[in-house]
Parts: C-alpha cells; structure tokens; sequence
C-alpha cells in the first residue's frame, strides 16, 4: 500500500484499527511544521523535541481512546494541540517568550547547497540567523500567526481558532507582522536576495 | 485596507485554502510582494525533530497495543 497517496482520515483509520504504518506517514507528513512551529516559537531545540513528543503522546491517546472526532482537520488539531502546550509551558515558565539569538541553529542541516562558494554560504547563513532573529522579535501574536501561517499551513481560519480570536484579527496579526518584518529589515539593510 | 488579495497570499495549495476561499485577505501590494520575497527563505528555516524523538513517540504507540 502506498501510504503516501491516503488522506489523513485514511490514516487515521488505519492507525485506530491497529496498523502503525498510518500513525507513521502522519508523523512524516507533518513532523517538519510541527517541528518548526514549535521550536520558532519556544527557541529551544531540546524543549521542542520535548513538546513535539509530549504532542504526539497526546495525539496518541487520543485516537486510541477513539476520541479523535476532527474529521479532515488532523494538522490544525495537531498544531492546537502543540500551541496549546508551548502556552503551557510559558505559563509555568511565568515568563513570554524570550528574544535571543541563540546560536543553536544549524543553518547548514537544512540549506543542503553545497556548490556555493565559502563566502556566498557564509552570506546566506548570516541572512537567515538574521531573519530568524528578527522573527523572534516580532511581539508574540504577530510571530505566532506568521509561523502557524507560512510554517504550519494552516488557513487563517483555523489559526483565528486556535488562538481565539476573529478571522481580521489574524489576518491584521500577519500584516503587521509583515510589515514590521519588513521595517526591520530596512533598518538592517538585510536583503534576502541570493 | 482597501485592497485584497487571497490565493496568491498563500505559498501552497491545500484544503485549508479551499475552506478558506470566501475570505478576503486583506493587505496592501507591498505586503504581499514582501512575502513573496521572504517565502523560500523562510522556508529554509524549516527544521525536523531528531529521529530520537520519532523513535520514542512510536514506542510509545506501540506499547499501548501489545
């Protein structure tokens, strides 16, 4: 069977009814914006590895218990899921989001080009800590909804949802976060342009 | 505010867009030239969890089952 062609709900089914190939294919197919998702948001590799399994565990017992009730939906309940832990930990934690420029972040494990020259890697490499750095400076709702948005895929729906507000309060949420983006990248004088 | 834009706003196209098509993003053509230029390189931002971690959370599954 090539679990690649099923639908979501297929391998939902799959995975309820005993096959762990289904349980599987949904991690592969989402690990990526899950895992980004959360590590942009709580800046922390080992902490992100650990609200991506405390997520999956959570998802895990879900569907056995035959809970699972979001037909279609599986990533926006998996990322409410995982936004819903990253708040958690924050409030245990008593403290928002950090902005830092941690150096934790191999930009080489995902840029796989390896033909460029030693200073056009060099180049990139410093635009995207750049970038990623500003990013966390966003005020926290704008970032959310940008990682959520671009990251997660999700619609602005979905995202107005999972955060409990209005659809135009999501959508006002991305433009300034854009246009903030944008600001600071001007007073950087960062360009992205490779 | 007074100018939309919708599919072209979003990089890929999924059911959350079709969900989605009566809602008009709004945001101004600078916005959306911006995004569009920033996209791949956010893109490369994208990191996977450790294969540790994937390993751990199938373990668990299964031992619900045996």
């Amino acid at each position: 069977m090539d679990f690649q062609l099923q639908s979501d709900q297929d391998l939902i089914h799959l995975y309820i009814t005993g096959d762990e190939a289904g349980l599987v294919e949904l991690i592969r197919r989402y690990q990526s914006k899950i895992y980004t998702s959360i590590y942009l948001l709580v800046k922390d590799e080992y902490l992100a590895e650990d609200i991506f399994q405390d997520t999956f565990i959570k998802v895990i017992n879900t569907l056995k218990a035959g809970k699972y009730n979001e037909e279609g939906k599986f990533l926006p309940w998996v990322t409410r899921i995982a936004h819903n832990l990253v708040i958690d930990h924050f409030r245990r934690e008593k403290r928002a989001p950090m902005v830092s420029n941690g150096d934790d972040f191999d930009i080489f494990e995902v840029l796989g080009n390896y033909d460029e020259s030693a200073e056009d890697r060099l180049v990139r490499e410093q635009t995207h800590k750049d970038l990623k750095a500003l990013i966390q400076l966003l005020p926290s709702e704008q970032k959310e909804v940008l990682i959520m948005r671009h990251f997660g895929d999700l619609s602005f729906k979905e995202i107005a949802d999972i955060t409990d507000v209005s659809i135009n309060t999501a959508l006002g949420r991305m433009r300034y976060a854009l246009n903030n983006l944008r600001k600071m990248m001007q007073g950087k004088e960062l360009s992205l342009k490779n | 505010m007074g100018e939309t834009f919708t599919k072209s706003f979003s990089p890929a196209i999924n059911n959350a867009e079709v969900k989605d098509k009566d809602v008009h993003e709004i945001s101004d053509a600078d916005d959306l030239i911006f995004y569009h230029s920033i996209r791949a390189d956010l893109d490369l931002l994208r990191k996977k969890p450790k294969l540790q971690t994937i390993h751990y959370i199938l373990d668990y599954s299964k031992s619900l089952s045996s």
